[in-house]
């Protein structure tokens, strides 16, 4: 180990629930990449933005890649970028649009790196349309501290390529990637909104949308309300100015958690729900911006998330296949009105994709709910484990910071597959999270 | 015009690429590691439209393998600037340390700058051309810890010092920043009594001021701290541990 340069950090995450100390090393060149021995078990981290431990754990050194964010290579015919893995994705958008270009798969949250959408395979506003973020990964090279540095894609190394992508940073550190770029159809989308009083309606509504982006948001509080909504639906749009830039205070799993209690509960989780569809309806239908505010939805509202306080929240995302999805909606509101569970806000969209590794994709329809914490909601989250594993769903493992190894290994098809081709990839196991633990990859 | 940084790879001297990169110079980056210097002149490169062309050199070597950069330069502008945000420090380095560890702290934080500007020297007079030298808060007074990085320090001071007086009559622009604590990887690991700054904004300071003279503190508050600590009576300073 190079003295000095690794530290003691307590690490959170983002939902807030689940808190460990470890050893915390930054490196900003390879050396230091490679520098711990090669038996100390370790795990890579980007931004810190997956709710759950999949970037820490007890005695394993975590390695923050933030400071390998370089462009490395961009082809212009080919429209392919090869960048480090630490480059956040706010980055590459700044860069890409100014060249007419963008990269289509986008999570909520614009301070994410790349290395961290590869890792936990994440989806943008229309995976139906445009698959998950390892769709559009053509090449990564994995440093292993036994093996070194491992050049893979879909061609070349496959095995390897197929467990890094959703294989949650346990086949070594992801240090580069090359990515398929698209061409900007313009920097503007339409984004527009219509009502609906049911998930039932918004899962219609969204069958037979063929946006750009699409995807529901309900309110999910128990009782008569649960499921009145907005379905969004978004095209690309023409516009004579550019857009202006994106404005966004930073924030971390830590300033996430600054106010001491939380704000959500029964009432203020109804209030706030019925005001954002009062809002809605005296709002034009049809909102204009820039590709930046259409993607990263969470930048610049951030009271939502905040006001979950200390205590954090609770959020269960899964996917259900097309012919379950009726049944699973009825089930999951009959689940939440028994046990009155501390739900909030519920969204939908469609997805359309393969599934592989830990990832979760597939072709149905996500459900994602979020809870404020209280007494309910341990019960509530067990019994919806149950109701996954019934409904034949799969679960986003980078979403929940508690779902049960069992629970995984029950409802994600390629978990035994991806079990075994790691243990024979390095029987040591030498990269170790919270999450691997937990699933008893370790 | 083009550049040299010395020690690009990392902290401030990785700034400083990125900011005069942003600006439209070529760079020539000088580091130890090209597996380091190589994706970030790549970077600049696809990022700024630029020239940046990475060299290995480790300042550790005597002589200096000046003919790689010297063949470097060709390809690029005429030479307008060496920037210089080299340095190391030991954990080892307390008086009594090794012949060994003091030869190497010497050689990278005083001789190899030293070396650096008196080769440039002749083509930075001619283009009228910018010497930029950094040193450390360390070297306001000498004690226990890092006895000989402070010497070094000092000593690159005294070297721009003189270079300062030797250019004052021609238009070589000669700047010597002290600095305090940033936030590169150096600091990462410790607890440190004082806030770290930035070093992009310390990187935009020193290329807005580029062609100014004189010595500077940065972050500027480090100036009051440095002086209090020269001034300490002795009674008191040597019972400090820092």
């Amino acid at each position: 180990m190079i003295d000095g340069l690794v530290r003691d950090t307590c690490f959170t995450t983002f939902d807030g629930t689940f808190s460990l100390s470890t050893k915390h090393q930054r490196p900003d060149r390879f050396a230091h990449l490679e520098s711990p021995d090669s038996t100390v078990h370790r795990i890579a981290r980007g931004g810190g933005y997956s709710y759950s431990a999949a970037s820490f754990g007890t005695h394993s050194l975590v390695q923050e890649m933030t400071c390998f964010n370089r462009f490395l290579e961009f082809n212009t015919e080919k429209l392919t970028l090869k960048l480090e893995a630490g480059v956040r994705l706010i980055d590459l958008m700044k860069w890409a649009l100014p060249r007419q270009l963008h990269f289509p798969v986008l999570p909520g949250y614009p301070l994410i790196t790349v290395g961290g959408c590869v890792a936990a395979d994440v989806h943008g506003k229309n995976p139906y349309k445009d698959g998950t973020f390892s769709d559009w990964v053509k090449q990564l090279t994995v440093f292993h501290p036994q093996k070194g540095y491992q050049s893979c894609s879909p061609e070349e190394n496959g095995t390897l390529f197929a467990m890094t992508c959703g294989g949650y940073g346990l086949t070594g550190v992801i240090t580069d990637m090359t990515l398929q770029l698209a061409e900007l159809p313009t920097p503007w989308i339409a984004l527009s909104q219509s009502r609906v009083s049911s998930l039932e309606e918004a899962e219609r509504e969204l069958s037979s949308c063929d946006a750009d982006i699409a995807y529901s948001w309900h309110d999910a509080t128990a009782g008569s309300n649960f499921g009145r909504g907005m379905v969004y639906v978004g095209q690309w749009t023409k516009s004579a100015a550019l857009p202006k830039p994106m404005k966004f205070r930073p924030m971390t799993a830590n300033t996430r958690a600054r106010l001491p209690v939380s704000a959500w509960n029964g009432l203020t989780a109804r209030i706030a729900n019925s005001a954002l569809l009062v809002h809605a309806r005296y709002k034009s239908n049809i909102s204009v911006m820039g590709v930046m505010d259409a993607s990263f939805p969470f930048a610049s509202n951030v009271y939502f998330h905040m006001l979950f306080g200390k205590r954090g929240l609770r959020e269960a995302q899964f996917l259900v296949s097309d012919d379950k999805i009726g049944e699973c909606l009825k089930a999951l509101h009959k689940l939440v009105c028994d046990t009155r569970a501390p739900t909030m806000m519920l969204s939908l969209k469609r997805f359309k994709g393969v599934q592989k590794s830990l990832s979760m994709s597939g072709t149905g329809y996500l459900v994602a709910i979020d809870s404020y914490r209280n007494a309910k909601t341990d019960l509530f989250m067990h019994r919806l484990d149950q109701l996954i594993v019934d409904m034949g769903c799969q679960p986003n493992l980078s979403k929940d910071s508690r779902i049960p190894g069992e629970i995984a290994e029950l409802s994600i098809a390629s978990f035994a597959e991806f079990k075994q081709g790691l243990f024979a990839y390095d029987k040591a196991r030498t990269m170790r999270s919270e999450l691997s633990h937990r699933l008893g990859l370790s | 015009m083009t550049y040299i940084i010395v020690g690009a790879s990392s902290g401030l001297g990785r700034a400083l690429a990125e900011r005069f990169a942003a600006a439209g110079c070529e760079l020539v980056l000088l580091s130890r590691d090209l597996r380091d210097t190589s994706p970030l002149a790549s970077h600049l490169a696809i990022k700024y439209a630029v020239k940046v062309s990475p060299v290995a050199m480790d300042l550790n070597r005597n002589p200096l393998p000046f003919a790689a950069i010297d063949t470097t330069l060709e390809g690029h502008l005429p030479l307008k600037g060496l920037l210089m945000p080299a340095g190391i420090n030991d954990d080892s380095d307390v008086v009594g340390l090794s012949d060994k560890t003091l030869e190497y702290l010497t050689r990278i934080n005083y001789l190899a700058p030293c070396q650096l500007l008196n080769h440039y020297l002749p083509l930075l007079e001619e283009n009228s051309g910018v010497i930029v030298g950094f040193g450390s808060v360390a070297t306001a007074r000498g004690r226990s810890r890092n006895a000989a990085y402070a010497a070094a320090k000092r000593a690159l001071e005294s070297y721009f010092e003189s270079l300062a007086h030797y250019a004052a009559n021609s238009a070589l622009s000669c700047q010597y920043y002290v600095l305090g604590y940033l936030d590169t990887n150096l600091a990462f690991a410790q607890n440190l009594l004082f806030p770290l700054a930035s070093v992009d904004r310390t990187a935009d300071i020193v290329y807005n001021r580029r062609f100014s003279n004189g010595r500077r503190f940065l972050p500027r508050p480090w100036y009051i701290l440095y002086r209090v600590v020269q001034f300490l009576p002795w009674a008191i300073f040597k019972r400090l541990s820092f």
